[in-house]
């Protein structure tokens, strides 16, 4: 009656804008499956769904033969590698993708076996892969989408530390099955997005993940500099930062 | 030894080039500050670091300081010193200023692009040199002999550079102009050149990065080095993960790139003379871990403590040290003499060196602060106290002191080094000659002064041998500088 904001029927928080449509969860319902085609390890299918407006639809869906509703189809890996004098790295994978007919760099994953606990995973593939045996897991994240509008696939992320100066990882081996053709890369964490642009101009295709993660870095750095003051109280710096040569 | 007025101008270098495809992931700038750290002994009133790329020949970045090591370099300093090769410099300055525009290391441009240098030591012709470039039309901007090196080497050498830049041309016409004294590690885009001159007075040393696993592991003779480093001192390798490679021969150059070190030429001395490595490096400057000519400097003290021994022992209650410096001789002393050894002073860490104070009653206030009695050791005893050398005397007068009227029934004084008698001119800022005590006072008036029951030095023979004994260096010249002591000097100097 006095602002023309229809009624909100339920809101997740207080941080929508006003502007924003409101979506009836509730009113979203998934109706059924057809198998159009399947292969070895994946199937399209053809699921039906109804929308909040209760009209009937219809949407083609990519799923993997080996899943299991309970669990997410896979594991990913963000691994920081600490050794003593030198920049901390991250251990990214390079791999021929055939569906883009071209090769990325991606953080190392693998499939969630039935019996095995995510965190296993995430440390079995990256010992695989790469040959890092990781005894830090900092971080497992909830259930994500990987590709939403196009699968049904989901993922858990794992963060891990590596200690690269133990022994067994000084020499380190990968272990790959004979259609693996997997090269590991090290690439300094605080040059992750310019690294990432430089190997992209060599016509490697970044990964989205891996993408994201270094734009957060560059933007958390430039946050935490934020407050800085330049120095220094009370020493006297006489600083030639650059030497530059003009011309 | 009186650290208030102490010898000065040891200055320390360090340069550290990353091996293989730049870039990598050597943290180069992390390892430059920690040589430097280790390095802080050899001077705490400055300190600076010049990094590069190795991309082009028109940038370098820099950051110089006043204060010790860690006061100049902030974590967002070593971020912008990021490179794949660097070298760094830590400073004591002279005469108790601290000028600016003396912050080493130096940068300038040159025809063939930037060039970082940074020089260890004192050129014994310098004023001569001075006018030499001056008259070439170059202006200085200080009266450091270390402008002097660099301007030298931003000239092309006598016989041109027909081919392009010429720096072994340019490194050798300086050394053909000054014999003595300078260690230098020289930066040109993407290689280092480490110098030591013909009379090798201060020391250098080269050193591989190796992984910490493969250091643990005995076997690492297959190894590749991750990186190589140019130091004034061994003792910085473990704080690096370093192993020594060898030490630089005097007169050598040695270049050292991605693809590691090469040796690319020797000036060989005058005459035949022997080489003239400073000996005060041994009674004094170098830290006691550090390793020169092949054997451990802390095993040169003890040594001479030993030979102290057997000059000058009689029979005393206990024998102590100044702490710290004087330490192994004590040691040394106590297992030839058979006196046991005593801890008699508490020093007091937390007091400085970088206060010079201008007169003999602060001296005086600034040792008490320092030192305290441990007189439960030594109350109604016969102390023999060893000190590693003399220069005003001020110091060891107070602390003879400081002893006696905590209860010391005689204090008897032995200097593990002879007495100074002359002016340095290499790079150490010996007072002059009539500051030092030893030419207005002998051994017993001195004593006398100082409130000593009695005072001996070691002797320069005692202190030869004490050096010469553990020497292992595949059998190559070996000689050391006495200039201080005996007036010797190995070249000839100015005037």
């Amino acid at each position: 009656m006095f602002l023309n904001t229809p009624t909100p029927v339920q809101k997740i928080c207080a941080e929508q804008p006003a502007h924003s449509m409101v979506l009836n969860t509730e009113k979203f319902k998934h109706l059924g499956e057809e198998e159009v085609a399947k292969g070895k390890w994946l199937k399209l299918s053809k699921y039906m769904y109804q929308d909040q407006t209760g009209a009937k639809r219809e949407w083609e869906v990519v799923g993997r033969c080996t899943k299991n509703s309970e669990k997410p189809d896979c594991v990913s890996t963000i691994a920081l590698l600490h050794r003593l004098l030198k920049y901390d790295c991250m251990i990214l994978v390079k791999q021929y993708r055939p569906p883009l007919k071209a090769f990325t760099l991606e953080l190392p994953a693998g499939l969630i076996d039935l019996e095995e606990k995510v965190e296993d995973t995430a440390l079995r593939e990256l010992k695989e892969e790469t040959g890092y045996t990781s005894a830090v897991v900092k971080h497992v994240s909830s259930v994500t989408a990987l590709d939403p509008g196009l699968s049904s696939c989901t993922m858990k992320i794992v963060t891990v530390g590596v200690d690269g100066d133990s022994k067994e990882n000084q020499h380190a081996m990968q272990n790959l099955t004979s259609d693996e053709f997997i090269e590991v890369l090290h690439v300094p964490v605080d040059q992750l997005l310019k690294r990432l642009n430089d190997y992209s101009e060599q016509g490697l295709i970044i990964d989205s993940r891996v993408y994201s993660f270094a734009i957060g870095l560059a933007m958390g750095k430039k946050m935490a500099h934020a407050g800085d003051i330049p120095h220094l109280q009370g020493q006297e710096t006489f600083t030639l930062k650059e030497a530059i040569l003009d011309g | 030894m009186e650290e208030l007025d102490c010898l000065q101008e040891a200055c320390g270098l360090f340069a550290c080039v990353a091996c293989g495809e730049w870039p990598t992931n050597l943290d180069v700038a992390h390892i430059i500050y920690l040589g430097l750290v280790a390095l802080q002994h050899r001077g705490q009133e400055m300190a600076g670091i010049v990094t590069s790329k190795g991309e082009n020949k028109k940038k370098y970045a820099v950051h110089r300081g006043v204060g010790n090591v860690s006061q100049v370099f902030s974590e967002d300093h070593l971020r912008n010193l990021r490179g794949n090769l660097g070298i760094g410099h830590t400073r004591y300055s002279t005469h108790g200023g601290t000028e600016h525009q003396n912050a080493q290391p130096f940068v300038v441009y040159t025809l063939h692009g930037l060039l970082a240098v940074a020089h260890n030591g004192e050129l014994v012709n310098a004023k001569n040199l001075r006018n030499k470039i001056l008259e070439n039309g170059v202006g200085l901007s200080t009266g450091s002999d270390s402008e002097l090196i660099t301007q030298i080497l931003s000239m092309p050498p006598p016989e041109g550079e027909p081919h392009g830049a010429d720096w072994l041309g340019r490194i050798r016409h300086l050394m053909a102009l000054t014999l003595t004294a300078y260690s230098l590690v020289i930066m040109h885009d993407d290689v280092i050149f480490a110098v030591r001159d013909p009379f090798g007075n201060r020391p250098l040393c080269i050193g591989e990065l190796l992984p910490p696993g493969v250091i643990q592991e005995s076997k690492h003779g297959d190894f590749e080095p991750e990186g190589w480093i140019v130091s004034s001192e061994t003792c910085v390798f473990p704080s690096v993960s370093a192993k020594l490679h060898r030490e630089i021969e005097p007169g050598e150059i040695v270049q050292v790139t991605k693809h590691g070190i090469r040796s690319i030429g020797t000036v060989s001395r005058p005459d035949n003379k022997p080489p003239a490595l400073c000996i005060f490096e041994y009674v004094y400057f170098a830290r006691p871990d550090s390793i020169l000519e092949g054997q451990m400097v802390y095993m040169v003290r003890k040594e001479c403590g030993r030979q102290l021994a057997l000059e000058a022992a009689f029979k005393a209650d206990i024998v102590s040290t100044v702490p710290e410096s004087a330490t192994p001789s004590a040691l040394g002393f106590s297992e030839v003499s058979g006196i046991p050894y005593a801890e008699v002073l508490c020093k007091n860490r937390y007091v400085g060196r970088t206060f010079i104070q201008p007169n003999p009653y602060l001296r005086q206030l600034a040792v008490a602060k320092k030192f305290g009695p441990l007189s439960a050791n030594f109350r109604g005893k016969k102390i023999i106290l060893i000190d590693d050398s003399i220069v005003r005397g001020t110091t060891i007068g107070a602390i003879i002191r400081l002893l006696k009227e905590s209860g010391a029934k005689e204090v008897h004084i032995r200097i593990a080094s002879p007495p100074l008698h002359y002016p340095c001119y290499m790079g150490i800022n010996i007072p002059t000659r009539e500051e030092l005590i030893a030419n207005e006072l002998n051994a017993d008036q001195l004593a006398k002064k100082l409130g000593a029951n009695s005072l001996v030095y070691l002797s320069v023979g005692g202190l030869l041998s004490a050096v010469q004994r553990g020497i292992s260096n595949n059998g190559k010249p070996s000689g050391h500088c006495t200039a201080c002591l005996t007036g010797k000097y190995p070249v000839e100097l100015e005037w």
